[in-house]
């Protein structure tokens, strides 16, 4: 007799979203929000980005709750890229007069 | 009115709508709230909805808003180089303690102590062991002087500790006697505290700390069941010591000369406004609100597992809201670490608390001393190492000189990696202008020096607190506002 593993439907989910929308590193920032829950698996392949989500034992969440906090977590992510890449000058320019005649540059 | 005419109405002033975002950070306060802080801390909450217009300019901010975030330094004309200016002024002044290097120096007399405090976080001794194995010596002592004096700061803290440090008073006058000579010689401005029980108080020592002006931090967990519960000694009678110690204190050298702090110990949760008002009783004006600490042999004696951050945060959230109303109702008493979190949120200051420091405070801002010698980055790496942890142990006064014991590879190691601004979900953080990155926290608890911020106890109750007094500031009636802003340190 052949014993079938029992498998949690619940237990694993994927997301797929556009790598012109996001990027891998907003993918990698929203996913490790969750890592309390689940772990994850990435995979870019033309013009998508595959997201896994596999939820640990135990978790609080299902990865059905997951697949929607990663989603909403990704429009901030990719707010937080925008803000990076407007501002990036504006950053170097406070911490050059920050340590501006100071001894720590000479 | 005749003033109102001098002016002109604010309608003349438009609020110029095309601006440039400056260096922010932005973290969900609750469902519909977000915080912004630039890189200095400034602050402000919006809603979600004005966030993403605020980024992606896909609708218009009225002007109330507009002029808010130009204000507090979020945004700017594009053009002025004023705003970039003030903020690296500002940020300059947040890290301006980095130069002057180690300033708190933690010296262990000795491990013997008269209590038996069930959460205690080092292997204190009883008070019948051996003195010659478990006090400092006058020539360790002699050692540690010399490297709390090659530290560059001008002005240097000396704190005692112990067990009970006052067991080891002679150590205590040799320091102290040693350091003020010293200081005098090289110029440095000195500050001494005593961390003690107060049982062994006596008029000599009374004396000495108003001769030399130091300052007594002692520890008061509430009435006198819970203290004695939480902290007992031979003779149950450690509360009655205590209160009666505290008044010595006030009566002899003065009220600004004490402070008292609590440890929660799981028995403590359901007692918030009883060890408040017991701090009223004895006339103090200051409590320290403190979770225990997951060292040493808090940890192995299993206290640490009594109870988790959560129930933490309802029991300071839970005293916080006590303590404002006794403060309303005309008694002034400050929360500590609220002070130091408002102090970090609300001024350009930051005043040099060793747990919210990035780069880290360990060894950097405080540095201790074992009794015999054994050199650590921070309490906490000595409670760790009394449970076999040694991995934050710099050296030994003994047999390294400063440059070995400051130089410490892993120490240095663990500071580079540890960096908020370079930690992930650290770096993204509203709040890392007011948090620290903690790597003997972080090795106790996950083995990893950074730690995974999800799994951080240290990340959960910062961030717990960080959001209760934000939010505070935001929603609170006015007097309530006014009650938090005056613990600020300006």
């Amino acid at each position: 007799m052949i014993e079938i593993p029992s498998i949690d439907l619940n237990n694993k989910a994927l997301l797929v979203v556009s790598n012109t929308t996001y990027t891998m590193q907003n993918v990698e920032s929203a996913s490790y929000r969750f890592t309390g829950f689940a772990s994850f698996n990435f995979l870019e392949k033309d013009t998508e980005i595959k997201i896994e989500i596999e939820c640990l034992p135990n978790s609080d969440l299902t990865a059905n709750d997951i697949y929607h906090l990663l989603k909403n977590q990704l429009l901030s992510e990719s707010l937080r890229q925008k803000i990076a890449d407007q501002t990036e000058t504006e950053r170097n320019l406070i911490l050059a007069y920050a340590f501006s005649n100071t001894a720590l540059v000479k | 009115m005749a003033l109102m005419k001098r002016f002109k109405s604010s309608d003349n002033f438009p609020v110029n709508s095309e601006y440039k975002l400056l260096p922010i950070r932005f973290t969900e306060l609750d469902n519909e709230r977000v915080v912004i802080t630039n890189m200095v801390g400034e602050h402000i909450v919006v809603s979600q909805d004005s966030l993403n217009s605020l980024i992606t300019r896909s609708k218009p901010l009225d002007d109330s808003l507009l002029a808010e975030l130009y204000s507090k330094h979020i945004i700017y004309d594009g053009v002025s180089q004023l705003p970039l200016k003030l903020s690296g002024l500002k940020y300059r002044t947040k890290i301006a303690r980095l130069k002057n290097f180690t300033a708190l120096h933690m010296v262990v007399t000795t491990l013997r102590c008269d209590y038996t405090c069930h959460y205690c976080q080092v292997s204190r001794q009883n008070l019948s062991s051996d003195n010659s194995q478990f006090d400092m010596t006058v020539e360790t002592a002699d050692k540690v002087l010399n490297l709390i004096f090659k530290s560059p700061a001008k002005a240097l803290k000396i704190e005692f500790q112990g067990g009970e440090s006052l067991l080891n008073f002679d150590v205590i006058k040799h320091i102290v006697l040693n350091a003020e000579i010293r200081a005098e010689t090289e110029g440095r401005n000195m500050q001494y505290v005593i961390a003690t029980n107060l049982s062994p108080l006596n008029d000599e020592i009374l004396e000495f700390c108003k001769l030399y002006r130091i300052y007594i931090s002692t520890s008061l967990d509430g009435p006198f069941k819970l203290h004695n519960r939480n902290r007992p000694r031979p003779g149950n009678n450690g509360h009655q010591l205590t209160v009666a110690a505290i008044d010595k204190v006030k009566s002899h050298i003065g009220i600004d000369h004490i402070s008292a702090l609590m440890t929660t110990s799981g028995r403590s949760l359901d007692f918030s406004k009883e060890i408040i008002d017991e701090y009223i009783k004895n006339g103090l004006h200051a409590i320290f609100l403190r979770p225990l600490s997951p060292y040493g042999f808090a940890v192995t004696k299993g206290h640490i597992n009594r109870y988790d951050t959560e129930k933490w945060l309802d029991f300071f959230k839970e005293s916080l809201s006590y303590i404002i109303e006794v403060n309303k109702q005309g008694y002034p008493l400050i929360e500590q670490y609220s002070s130091l979190i408002l102090t970090k949120i609300l001024t350009a200051r930051d005043l040099g608390y060793v747990d919210l420091q990035s780069p880290a405070g360990a060894m950097i801002s405080g540095i201790i001393y074992n009794y015999d010698g054994d050199v650590y980055a921070s309490d906490e790496a000595r409670m760790q190492a009394e449970i076999g942890h040694t991995e934050f142990r710099l050296g030994n006064v003994n047999e390294n000189t400063y440059e070995e014991i400051i130089g410490n590879e892993f120490m240095l190691d663990s500071i580079e990696k540890s960096f908020a601004i370079s930690s992930p979900q650290c770096t993204d953080c509203a709040f890392l202008p007011y948090c620290g990155s903690d790597p003997v926290y972080h090795l106790a608890t996950q083995n990893d020096v950074v730690g995974n911020k999800q799994l951080s106890g240290f990340c959960k109750k910062n961030i717990g607190i960080f959001k209760l007094l934000i939010t505070l500031l935001e929603d609170s009636d006015l007097h309530t506002k006014r009650i938090l802003k005056s613990w600020a340190r300006y």
